[in-house]
């Protein structure tokens, strides 16, 4: 399937203003100044994210996701390094930057912001759909991605993954996550269907 | 999206409460709220934290009763989930009191707390889940603090450990030059004796003093000699010594093939300082020394739950009883410039300890004890380990 450059825009567009109101949310919640952004937006096959870079693709990460359902199904997640994970939760709590360990109330943590991320992506989409979907509750993970993709537990999923590349900016700081969408066959065509139905 | 802007009406609400009261016994906080922040349902458990009754609670807004919820940092979120958007999860980290509950200490019970779209009497609700995290914070908490602490600790001792060093370092360089300088006096002694001995006759008083002198002079030299040793313990790392390459060089250099030698080690590597091996010599020297006419030296090793036994023995004059003990004491035996104190402190650096076993009139027998982490026995076509 082709995508145009001009289809692809209007997906990162559309990441984008779910990134930006999720780090309107991130800012209020934890009074930190936070600028969160998507430069680049890619769309792959599971055998080429296995390549992507900067994804490190085969090694466990930090990993929060959800489910979906409806006229567009399949997986969304927020991924990061685990020392990147730990490193934006003490950077968000105030915490001292002394053990980059992700212990079970910096999970929880993650978890949150992930969860506020997603939420926003996704509440994008299905503003942009005009249709309700459904979601499965937020899971935390750390598990290679390709693991991750594949544990959707549904050989449908493997059509098509978009891969946001996002920028967490806070207090000098430049933290690199990715935010993937795993698409089951015939949602990547709903989603860019949705796009064309609302390009000038 | 799916939005239910009428509030859910008593009838309703009574009617599906009967239903609900299946999450009473839950050991989790169950609130459900329809999209006006209307409690609907409140069961027991989130009732026993709060200590506010179902009844008292029911049909009120969530959002007066815990005023901090009103605040968009929740609502936004909450809405969202009206809104037909996934569940909101809210951390302990940024909302440790979603529902505030009081503990019997005073403190409040640290929470975790999930909003989820729910659907019941064809209505879209929201069921607010409050899990009890208190313990698992606290426990959390505690790690940390004590990781901290340790941190530190290492730190300190890193510190500390860096400091001795460099004392031990001026220490070792102070103590060799004037070793070093002492030996130069000595030497220029022996050589004025060695002239005033030619001026005097043997047997004369003046040439008993001189000699007297001179002995003196070589137990001054030979203390000199025992802590240069001394100071070489433990400056290098130990590592894995070869028992029986070191027996065999020491029973040449020793004994240059004057006795017979009965060898029954098997492939021993023993994980040591690096005076091992002068320990092995030092033995052997005093089986040639002390031990009358030894012409026949066995060293054998055995093992089984407890320590390895390395034993060297002799078939001279033994040791007697009442001396087992004492000749590993500080001062005995330092003919050769390193005693059997010196030896014993050698060996105790990586846990190894000596003693002597042997029958007095028979023979000496040496037994070191090897902690079973120190040794090892390697098989032919294996090689020396690197470490423990």
């Amino acid at each position: 399937m082709e995508i145009d450059a001009e289809s692809l825009d209007a997906v990162r567009e559309l990441i984008n203003i779910g990134v930006g109101r999720a780090a309107g949310m991130l800012n209020e919640m934890t009074g930190c100044t936070i600028r969160l952004r998507v430069p680049m937006i890619q769309i792959l096959t599971l055998s080429e994210l296995a390549g992507a870079p900067h994804i490190n693709a085969g090694s466990a990460q930090a990993t929060v996701s959800l489910t979906f359902n409806g006229p567009l199904s399949g997986m969304s997640a927020l991924v990061f390094p685990q020392d990147s994970a730990a490193a934006l939760v003490m950077l968000l709590s105030g915490e001292p930057h002394e053990s980059p360990e992700l212990d079970a109330l910096r999970i929880e943590t993650l978890k949150e912001v992930g969860n506020i991320v997603i939420n926003s992506v996704m509440g994008s989409i299905a503003n942009l759909l005009a249709h309700h979907l459904t979601y499965s509750l937020p899971r935390y993970q750390e598990i290679p991605v390709l693991l991750l993709a594949r544990s959707a537990n549904n050989p449908c999923f493997h059509d098509r993954i978009i891969l946001a590349d996002t920028r967490f900016t806070l207090e000098d700081h430049e933290i690199e996550g990715s935010i993937l969408l795993i698409l089951e066959v015939g949602s990547l065509e709903t989603l860019l269907d949705a796009t064309r139905g609302v390009s000038p | 999206m799916t939005t239910d802007a009428r509030p859910v009406n008593e009838p309703e609400r009574r009617g599906g409460e009967r239903e609900w009261e299946m999450f009473d016994p839950l050991p989790v906080g169950i609130v459900l709220i329809d999209r006006h922040y209307t409690v609907l349902f409140w069961n027991q458990c989130i009732a026993r934290w709060t200590g506010i009754d179902r009844d008292t609670i029911v049909g009120s807004d969530l959002r007066t009763r815990f005023p901090h919820l009103a605040s968009p940092v929740y609502t936004s979120r909450i809405d969202q989930v009206f809104e037909g958007g996934p569940a909101a999860v809210f951390s302990s980290q940024f909302h440790p009191h979603f529902i505030p509950a009081p503990l019997e200490n005073g403190e409040l019970l640290a929470e975790h707390a999930s909003v989820i779209p729910f659907e019941a009497c064809g209505m879209h609700l929201g069921m607010i889940v409050i899990e009890d995290i208190h313990d698992l914070t606290s426990q959390v908490r505690l790690y940390r603090a004590t990781r901290a602490l340790a941190n530190a600790e290492i730190e300190e001792r890193k510190k500390a450990e860096e400091a001795l060093h460099a004392a031990n370092t001026k220490l070792n360089l102070l103590s060799s030059i004037t070793r070093h300088d002492i030996l130069n006096q000595v030497t220029g002694i022996y050589g004025y004796l060695g002239l005033l001995e030619n001026n005097f006759a043997p047997g004369s008083q003046q040439r008993t003093y001189v000699d007297k002198i001179a002995l003196q002079l070589e137990v001054i030299s030979r203390f000199l000699k025992v802590a240069r040793d001394y100071q070489q313990l433990g400056i290098s790392s130990p590592v894995w010594c070869s028992v029986r390459e070191i027996v065999e060089r020491a029973t040449q250099d020793v004994f240059a093939g004057s006795i017979s030698f009965e060898d029954l080690l098997p492939d021993l590597v023993v994980y040591a300082d690096p005076l091992f091996e002068k320990v092995i010599f030092n033995l052997l020297e005093n089986a040639k020394f002390h031990g009358g006419n030894v012409t026949k030296i066995r060293v054998a090793f055995s093992h089984g739950d407890g320590p390895g036994i390395l034993s060297l023995e002799d078939n001279g004059v033994g040791v007697r009883e009442e001396d087992k003990e004492r000749i590993f004491l500080k001062g005995i035996g330092t003919r050769t410039g390193l005693g059997l104190f010196l030896s014993q402190e050698i060996l105790s650096l990586t846990g190894l300890e000596i003693r002597e076993t042997g029958i007095p009139g028979k023979g000496a027998r040496f037994e070191i004890l090897i902690p079973p982490a120190m040794f090892r026995i390697c098989s032919a076509d294996r090689g020396r380990p690197g470490s423990p």
